[in-house]
């Protein structure tokens, strides 16, 4: 049996950037997933089961936070990996991604897409 | 020597003054408030019920006795129905009262007040008391219309400070804390002295304290309605005082008993005067300079807190198009593209770079100070390009992004391009591109459904583009604040908690500048908006009034 390949859902809502992410994650093997805006994610989440959810704060409608609330109260999606990617950068925004219950805080002008690869690696391992 | 009658006369005649003197106070400080008038009343009232009460007490004479009793319930009935009417009224400055309280609430008062006069409450004294204590008397019907009406009344008061208490915003509930506390400590005072050791314990001697235990409630009302000017307290207790201090010595002088006592002490009531003038106006310049500072105060923390919002959203909009060049430069760098992905890959660093720029101004300009206009280089130049090019950059990007989810909302475009070429205008192309992507972003971004319409006219002197949406409207509060430097109005920051305040701040600027106009149109709430933005056509500016004239000649 092939082994299933690793599945990442990108939270994001510049369009420019879910190309690049998503070209950069497929090079590396991965089965990508987009979202643009915060109000599909839970049904994402869902239906697809990503091993990590690469979550962007800013974004029209629902934003990132309003997205970690939710997850909270969901008892059974609450496993998923959550790695907050924005370019919010204060310390309490920080700090207020965390409380929420992300597992990692990235922002993201600091990472290439080749940096987010390695710490996406790190944490849920390699996908070839 | 002091017996303590003395000292229980000193303390209720100080706690009976200090609730008048607190009533007007409060009273003077804003006549025209209802709020204020209301708790003068119920001050007064209360004094005269602790008058009553000490004098119940205090009377040898069986008849007087009789009328002092009736007079302490009667007095209880009004101090209980202003109790009612204060906290009815409180914290408005104006009163409207309603049918329940006109034509149920207060007869019931005058009538349960009536009775309390009459035999049918206190019909006759059995038993006469010592100084000091309370007599005992025969009681008629009448006392179970006082109970129940007092009883009423109190209940009624509390439910009314609750329920305004429950409504009110979180700053002014500190206010109604302080009044129920006020009324609690009083009230549990008035429980527990007046009734519970009377009735159970045979104790009688702490009624005619009623005045002491009728403080909590006054000074922390006080303080309730006050705490807005609070130092004006300052003033009208300098004025209260300054003004006993003359009267006393002014008394005197009609006292005096020959013609040199008169003269000495009319000339130290010429002195207090002139003192109690000369402290008034310092307490009074003291007390204005303080209002100034503590309203700059308030000031500074809002301008603070516009500017710490403003770095945070800053720090956000430099970032994100960072993200894109440095993610752009690894990609061109580490991975496998196509000729085409090359391209576009440098294309969105291209415009990644302009609109950090272009950011940049914009915030240089929200956080400079010393901001007074921008600098605008108008030239004879075509509108009509930078109105496409703008309108085709976002066109563009909308349409990719419908093509990429197909969840995305789906903005319709339409360009009407002039009917006849429009004339060449007098303006700035650079600052009229940062208005125009502007207003196209926000046309964009405070839309779900409908079109998007572009349109041109001619106005006399003045080129005219209209950029029309069926987004969210703008209401006419909201258009008071709209061109306002960092202000967004609730539904806006609700809608995209991130924006900055200054984009159509900007515009507003620049248009102005080029002596032309940016103004918003709408119907109200989710009925579209249409920024009309005017330019001078170019009429030979450059050659007017200057040399120039010669070289084109």
């Amino acid at each position: 049996m092939a082994k299933r390949k690793k599945r990442i859902l990108i939270v994001e809502d510049e369009p420019f950037l879910v190309e690049m992410y998503k070209a950069r994650f497929e090079q590396e093997n991965y089965k990508v997933d987009v979202a643009f805006d915060g109000t599909g994610v839970i049904d994402a989440i869902q239906k697809n089961k990503p091993d990590i959810v690469l979550l962007d704060i800013v974004m029209p409608e629902k934003d990132g936070f309003a997205v970690l609330r939710e997850l909270k109260t969901r008892k059974d999606l609450h496993m998923t990996p959550i790695l907050v990617f924005s370019n919010l950068a204060q310390d309490e925004e920080i700090k207020k991604g965390l409380d929420l219950g992300a597992d990692k805080y990235f922002i993201k002008s600091e990472y290439t897409p080749s940096q987010l690869v390695s710490e996406v690696e790190k944490m849920i391992g390699s996908a070839k | 020597m002091f017996s303590l009658t003395n000292i229980e006369l000193f303390s209720v005649g100080l706690a009976n003054s200090a609730i008048v003197i607190l009533g007007f106070i409060v009273f003077f400080n804003e006549r025209k408030s209802a709020t204020n008038k209301a708790f003068l009343i119920f001050s007064l009232v209360a004094a005269l019920w602790n008058t009553a009460n000490y004098a119940s007490t205090q009377i040898t004479n069986e008849i007087l006795e009789l009328w002092v009793l009736r007079s302490v319930i009667f007095f209880a009935v009004w101090y209980c129905f202003f109790l009612y009417t204060l906290f009815y009224v409180f914290p408005d400055h104006k009163a409207h009262f309603s049918n329940g309280y006109k034509y149920i609430v207060f007869p019931a008062a005058l009538f349960a007040s009536f009775v309390t006069l009459s035999p049918f409450a206190f019909k006759s004294i059995k038993e006469f008391a010592p100084v000091g204590e309370v007599p005992v008397t025969e009681n008629g019907p009448g006392m179970v219309i006082f109970g129940i009406t007092v009883i009423l009344l109190i209940i009624a008061a509390s439910r009314m400070l609750l329920k305004k208490m429950r409504a009110a915003s979180s700053d002014r509930k500190i206010q109604y804390r302080y009044i129920l506390v006020g009324t609690m400590v009083t009230f549990s005072l008035y429980i527990v002295f007046n009734f519970i050791l009377p009735v159970l314990f045979d104790k009688v001697g702490f009624i005619r304290l009623g005045a002491v235990f009728t403080l909590p409630i006054i000074v922390l009302t006080t303080y309730a309605i006050m705490k807005y000017g609070l130092l004006r307290i300052k003033i009208i207790s300098t004025e209260l005082l300054s003004f006993a201090l003359v009267m006393t010595s002014f008394v005197e002088v009609l006292l005096s008993e020959n013609l040199e006592q008169r003269i000495f002490r009319s000339f130290i009531t010429i002195l207090l005067l002139a003192i109690a003038i000369y402290l008034n106006r310092s307490v009074k310049k003291e007390v204005e300079q303080r209002e100034v500072l503590s309203k700059l105060t308030v000031e500074l923390q809002q301008k603070t807190q516009i500017l710490e919002d403003l770095s945070s959203i800053n720090n956000h909009q430099q970032r994100t198009p960072l993200t894109v060049i440095k993610g752009g430069i690894d990609m061109l760098e580490h991975s496998k593209l196509t000729k085409a992905q090359r391209q576009e890959i440098i294309d969105q660093m291209k415009n990644r770079v302009e609109r950090m720029l272009h950011t940049l101004t914009e915030f240089s300009v929200g956080f400079s100070p010393k901001f007074k206009s921008v600098n605008v280089v108008p030239k004879k130049d075509n509108l009509e390009e930078a109105v496409r090019m703008i309108y085709d950059e976002h066109f563009e990007l909308e349409k990719a992004r419908q093509r990429r989810d197909p969840k995305y909302k789906k903005l319709e475009f339409v360009y009407e391009a002039p009917k006849e070429p429009l004339p060449p205008v007098w303006y700035d192309r650079n600052n009229v591109l940062h208005i125009l992507s502007n207003l196209m972003d926000n046309a964009v971004s405070y839309s779900d459904t409908g079109t998007i319409r572009v349109s041109y006219g001619v106005d006399k002197d003045f080129a005219i583009v209209k950029i029309q949406d069926n987004g969210m409207g703008v209401t006419p509060e909201e258009k008071k604040i709209i061109f306002d430097k960092a202000k967004r109005s609730e539904r806006a920051k609700k809608r995209y908690a991130f924006g900055s305040g200054l984009g159509l701040f900007l515009a507003k600027q620049i248009a102005d500048e080029s002596k032309g106009s940016l103004d918003v149109e709408s119907k109200g709430v989710g009925k579209g908006s249409t920024f009309v933005l005017k330019l001078p056509l170019y009429k030979g500016q450059d050659t007017k009034g200057n040399d120039e004239v010669n070289k084109t000649l």
